[in-house]
């Protein structure tokens, strides 16, 4: 990948595990991710594809008894974060105490459910303060001014610095989130399905919102979402993700206007289609496989209307077909950028 | 605030009564004669009669009950029955003692248990979580009377560090206290633990962490104040039960409390002692739940709301439904 | 789990007594001579002050916990958890009333309550049943009402009121089913909690009597002796101890097994 420079966010290989008592789960399975400064990502993928564990494995926030980071490395803005040792295992580059300073500060992260995302004994103003407290060498009463200057940012009264969550609405709670996430202007901002828990009309608001912030301040974003729709407004490049691999990546345009991989296309037709309402709702037969149990070769082989015997025995490679489109199908081995589906 | 414990205040009044309705009516139904305990074997049945209608014994019951309603409003107890002395003497001799050991058990209880219970959450599955957890365990399940007794044979008879016989010095107060606390302490310990790990997995932990947080101020400074409040409701809750095993307590140690003058009576059937002992119980018991109750209102702003709006009486059981929905809620009451 | 052993053993003995035994004369009958003797291989747990085999009453003591444990609970269950499903399911003034009733029942503490209501009656298992288990039931209403107010609002129940089932059937077959969890798991809780008032209530002296053998009772016949007899206490002690543990620990694991959040 020479030909990016300039990288905010670059994810090698990664490989990420829960494991319990009962079952191992294979969240994450080597996966590439990069971000150059100043662009937005869209992570598209269903629930369960991943998507959250990559994220928090960025923050290396995984939950400590269950979560395994087993292969790969991460790196922000050109330091490590995960970084390989020296027998080769995946280990973390930075003591706790230092990933604290970046978290907050360089990468922050706004997670999906903002009903439950905020302490309800503390004030809002106190929390978003305590984010500029924690990474700015201030007074209380300048990071209290910050924390105003945030809500107005995110349209919410100042005034209002003393109220508790639980006095918001959903949509102004994720406000608040936003706010706090960007109170000391980090460089890379992760969001984590930011407007799934609210209404439409709210939706447009916050991601209105998000746009701004980020034409403002230059921020790179990594937006997680299943909602095509977002990826369109919001983002540079798109990587899909299925069963913890990425089997598609590539601009806006080229996902969008030059689908290739079998998955893709069906997530593009599964959207109603306003123009013939006639027609009837193509959704992808059958159920993403059990992260517990994947299957040995591809992972959507079961239900793709293109698959092969290799494909159920063979895991597909990444193969790029343009400078910037790459797929993960055994269809493209030729590495040829024809319409196939 | 103050309106809130002004109507909780206000509720205890006809709570009262219903308790002295029940007690009364218990014990005026329950067969037994103190008079005739009272005057003897050689006494006259015209003796007996006399000293009944003297005492207002033989009336209805409404008429016996409307009177002693009226006569403590007046701040009178009544005669004893079997002393013919005021029932106010033994009792305000008997409360001090009951008071001391009751408030002095939570306290001790609150103050020990809080920590172990953080401590066993964040040592989850270590040594430390497992000894603790068993030791709470015998807490919750073994009788305090037996603890009581197992604690002077340890303390007072082999070893001989505290006296076993009550003498009103502090030190004789060591042993009841811990017997009567160590219920409560074992069941905040196991409350507290359990309340302790839902919170350090809720999303609010995990955002404070991805702010920035450190391990340390996210678990004691984001969690703890969050995760103490069950505690606080089971201390509440819990202590009614502690004043109960006053009784028990009571009669391991021979204290002159309010819990060995009310069996005493009971069993002399002194209906006016023993409904001063209920009384003042009770009082005690709603004194403390407004004051747990307060306090929860202090820590949580949003049970504070809610008392403001004016709701007052469920908020105890607001407060325990955090079951999401689906799921019958899994109420963690503490056992009697 | 182990509680289910210790349980399973102690349930065992208090039924099988009698083929090791003579009820009345190992058990009540007073032989002075034979007085407060320590643990030795003729008396595994030596006698208590009256003479008697401890072990052999130690066993017995079981029966009559476990009887009225089980009794009183549930009494209870039946009829706090119907006040508890009539609260919930109905809500409005009955419910208020009923819960009023419930709060002032709970201002009196629930030994306290037992006491009370002992003093009226002969203290044979039927009325130390009927009155720990009158003083459980605000308990069972609470948490049966929680429960049904938590299954009432959900959709299952309209699907049924939708096609016309009559409110007792709703009641019954759909809202009791679905609140069972949290029921078991207060059974089996309660059980050990009206072991442990029962044996409170001997020990003062208003419960079961001498000479029936009872833990209670006889760590309250000890009172006197325990000086340089530890083994007085320490048998019926235990014996409770390990009694009321069981059923807290099989209330515990109910609980970990049936709530749905803690599957992770």
């Amino acid at each position: 990948m020479g030909r990016y420079t300039n990288l905010m966010l670059e994810i090698k290989g990664l490989v990420v595990e829960y494991r319990t008592d009962d079952e191992t789960v294979h969240a994450v399975n080597d996966i590439n991710l990069w971000i150059e400064k100043g662009k937005s990502l869209g992570l598209v993928g269903e629930t369960g594809a991943g998507k959250t564990t990559t994220a928090l494995s960025i923050l290396n926030l995984l939950p400590e008894t269950t979560g395994y980071i087993v292969d790969g490395t991460v790196s922000l803005d050109g330091e490590p974060i995960i970084k390989k040792n020296r027998e080769g295992k995946s280990v973390p580059a930075l003591l706790d105490s230092d990933m604290q300073k970046i978290r907050g500060d360089k990468v922050a992260m706004i997670f999906q459910d903002p009903m439950t995302a905020l302490n309800p004994i503390f004030t809002v103003g106190y929390q978003i303060a305590e984010s500029v407290r924690l990474h700015q060498k201030c007074s209380a009463k300048e990071a209290e001014k910050k924390a105003e200057e945030m809500l107005e940012l995110v349209g919410i009264p100042a005034s209002r610095k003393d109220e508790y969550p639980h006095q918001f609405s959903g949509g102004m709670k994720q406000r608040v989130v936003i706010a706090m996430a960007l109170a000391c202007n980090p460089a890379l901002l992760i969001a984590d399905e930011p407007t799934t828990a609210l209404d439409v009309t709210v939706q447009a608001q916050v991601l209105e919102m998000i746009k701004n912030l980020r034409d403002k301040f230059g921020t790179s974003v990594l937006m997680i979402t299943h909602d095509l729709g977002i990826i369109a407004e919001m983002c540079d490049e798109v990587s899909v993700m299925y069963a913890g691999a990425v089997v598609e990546h590539g601009s806006l345009e080229d996902v969008f206007d030059r689908t290739r991989h079998p998955y893709t296309r069906g997530l593009f037709n599964s959207l109603p289609n306003i123009k013939d309402r006639t027609a009837r709702l193509k959704p992808i037969r059958g159920l993403m496989p059990d992260p517990a149990n994947l299957p040995m070769g591809c992972a959507f082989a079961d239900r793709c209307d293109y698959a092969t015997e290799k494909c159920r025995g063979e895991k597909p490679r990444k193969q790029w077909l343009t400078d910037s489109h790459f797929v993960a199908c055994h269809l493209y081995e030729d590495g040829k950028d024809e319409d196939r589906l | 605030m103050l309106k809130y414990s002004f109507k909780r205040i206000l509720y205890m009044i006809p709570v009262t009564i219903a308790v002295i309705f029940i007690v009364y009516l218990i014990m005026y139904l329950t067969p037994g004669d103190p008079v005739a305990l009272l005057l003897g074997a050689d006494a006259t049945p015209e003796l007996i009669v006399e000293t009944r209608a003297k005492l207002g014994i033989s009336d209805p019951f409404f008429v016996q009950f409307g009177r002693y309603l009226w006569n403590l409003l007046h701040g009178d107890f009544g005669m004893s029955w079997y002393t013919g002395n005021p029932v106010s003497e033994r009792l305000f001799a008997a409360i001090p003692y009951t008071v001391k050991l009751s408030l002095g058990a939570m306290l001790v209880a609150l103050i020990i248990s809080v920590p172990f219970g953080v401590i066993a959450a964040v040592k989850r599955n270590t040594i430390a979580d497992y000894a603790i957890s068993v030791f709470a365990m015998i807490g919750v399940s073994a009788p305090t009377f037996w603890v009581g007794t197992m604690l002077i044979l340890l303390f007072a008879l082999e070893w001989r560090v505290l006296p076993s016989a009550f003498d009103g010095t502090w030190k004789s107060y060591l042993l009841p206290t811990i017997t009567q606390g160590f219920n409560m302490l074992a069941s905040i310990v196991r409350t507290q633990r359990s309340s302790m790990l839902e919170v350090l997995s809720s999303d609010y932990i995990r955002t404070a962490r991805a702010k920035g947080v450190s391990h340390f101020s996210a678990t004691y400074k984001h969690a703890l104040r969050n995760a103490v409040l069950p505690s606080i409701t089971v201390a509440g809750l819990d202590f009614s039960l502690l004043v109960g095993g006053s009784v028990a307590i009571e009669t391991v140690f021979a204290i002159p409390g309010v819990g060995r003058l009310m069996i005493d009576n009971i069993k002399l059937h002194d209906t006016p002692t023993v409904i001063g002992c209920m009384v003042f119980v009770s009082v005690m018991v709603s004194i403390i739940n407004l004051l747990v109750d307060i306090l929860y209102g202090l820590i949580d702003p949003r049970i504070k709301a809610q008392y403001l709006k004016g709701n007052n009486n469920d908020t105890r059981k607001n407060k325990k439904k955090e079951g999401k929905p689906g799921t019958a809620n899994m109420e963690k009451v503490p056992e009697e | 789990m182990a509680a289910l052993i210790i349980l399973a053993i102690i349930v065992f003995a208090a039924c099988t007594a009698d083929l090791f035994w003579d009820y009345q004369k190992d058990a009540c009958n007073i032989n002075i001579p034979a007085r407060l003797q320590k643990p030795s291989a003729q008396h595994w747990l030596g006698t208590d002050e009256m003479g008697r085999d401890m072990l052999c009453r130690i066993v017995y003591g079981a029966r009559a916990s476990l009887t009225v444990g089980l009794a009183a609970t549930t009494f209870a269950l039946l009829i706090g958890g119907a006040l508890g499903a009539i609260c919930g399911y109905y809500g409005g003034k009955l419910d208020n009333i009923i819960m009023r009733c419930t709060d002032v029942l709970l201002a009196i503490p629930g030994l306290l309550l037992a006491i009370a209501i002992m003093s009226a009656f002969k203290p044979n298992i039927f009325y130390i049943s009927l009155a720990l288990g009158i003083s459980y039931i605000s308990k069972f209403t609470r948490i049966v009402r929680s429960a049904v107010l938590t299954v009432r609002e959900q959709e299952y129940i309209e699907a049924a009121k939708a096609i016309g089932a009559k409110d007792h059937t709703i009641i019954l077959k759909h809202l009791l089913m679905n609140c069972m969890a949290p029921i078991f798991v207060q059974y089996a809780l309660a059980i050990g909690s009206r072991i442990l008032s029962v044996s409170t209530l001997s020990y003062i002296g208003m419960g079961i009597q001498a000479p029936t053998p009872d833990w209670g009772n006889m760590l309250s016949g000890a009172r006197a002796y325990i000086r340089g007899n530890a083994y007085l206490v320490l048998g019926p002690g235990i014996a409770l101890l390990l009694t009321i543990s069981a059923f807290n620990l099989i209330g515990d694991g109910l609980r970990d097994a049936l709530d749905p959040r803690l599957k992770k």
